[in-house]
């Protein structure tokens, strides 16, 4: 089979950037693998990147998938033209109810109380930091509350010459990335 | 394109599954490989990928 990387543009053609060989299960060493390949090509020209696993299974059917969907392809690459995804990853403010562990048997409205207050203050550092930083991207995806120690994680899609405006204006956050656009080629 | 494209390392596995597994360019949902039945674990990296190929569209 042919495992699939990214979709890009070479002299106004669109590209597949493929590996022959089997697919690979998604372990760590695999995801970071590829995400260093993803990386790599995309420091020769913009690529949208394709989800781990992506196979086919042999040329014809990638050029038949670059043929297919060629217009959403190309649509695709035009968005993140000369952009990259950055990442956000915001903990919970120091002493904020929202970070007390759950500790002990709770009831069921206990439980829910609490859910909702760490929304409530999930919603309130989002509020804090997320539109100053949407201000400086093309698109954005934010998610409250993904796991118990984060209160919300973003992406940004990002022009290459802001990155370091970007960086600086995200001082209160964990930043990471540049990254593939891959929060931004769904 | 610029060639000073640096990656900060502050990388956990969460913020590469989350894109890697949930995001990117999707293909018929048969043909990809099943994600959910696998346990990610670590393992040691394995050999590179020597060379990744390039498919034009004709």
């Amino acid at each position: 089979v042919i495992c699939l990387y990214a979709i890009g543009e070479r002299d106004d053609r669109l590209v597949a950037f493929t590996r022959r060989g089997a697919a690979m299960p998604p372990t760590e060493a695999a995801l970071v693998e590829h995400d260093r390949i993803v990386f790599s090509l995309m420091r020769d020209g913009d690529v949208l990147p394709m989800r781990f696993g992506a196979v086919l299974p042999d040329e014809d059917a990638v050029r038949g998938l670059l043929r297919e969907r060629s217009e959403e392809l190309r649509a695709g690459l035009e968005r993140v033209r000369g952009r990259v995804e950055i990442g956000v990853r915001a903990g919970w403010e120091d002493g904020s109810a929202a970070d007390a562990r759950p500790n002990g048997k709770r009831s069921g409205a206990e439980f829910m109380r609490a859910k909702l207050e760490r929304r409530r203050a999930a919603r309130s550092r989002a509020d804090e930091i997320h539109p100053r930083l949407a201000e400086l991207a093309a698109d954005s995806v934010l998610t409250l509350c993904p796991r118990d120690d984060t209160a919300f994680t973003a992406a940004y899609l990002v022009d290459r010459n802001d990155i370091e405006r970007f960086a600086a204006r995200a001082n209160t956050v964990t930043v990471t990335g540049p990254w593939p656009p891959y929060s931004f080629s769904g | 394109v610029n060639e000073t494209l640096v990656r900060q390392r502050e990388v956990t596995l969460v913020d590469l599954v989350d894109r890697l597994l949930g995001g990117g360019v999707v293909i018929d949902g048969d043909i990809t490989l099943a994600v959910a039945d696998v346990d990610l674990v670590t393992i040691s990296l394995r050999a590179l990928v020597a060379s990744v190929e390039k498919v034009a569209a004709p």
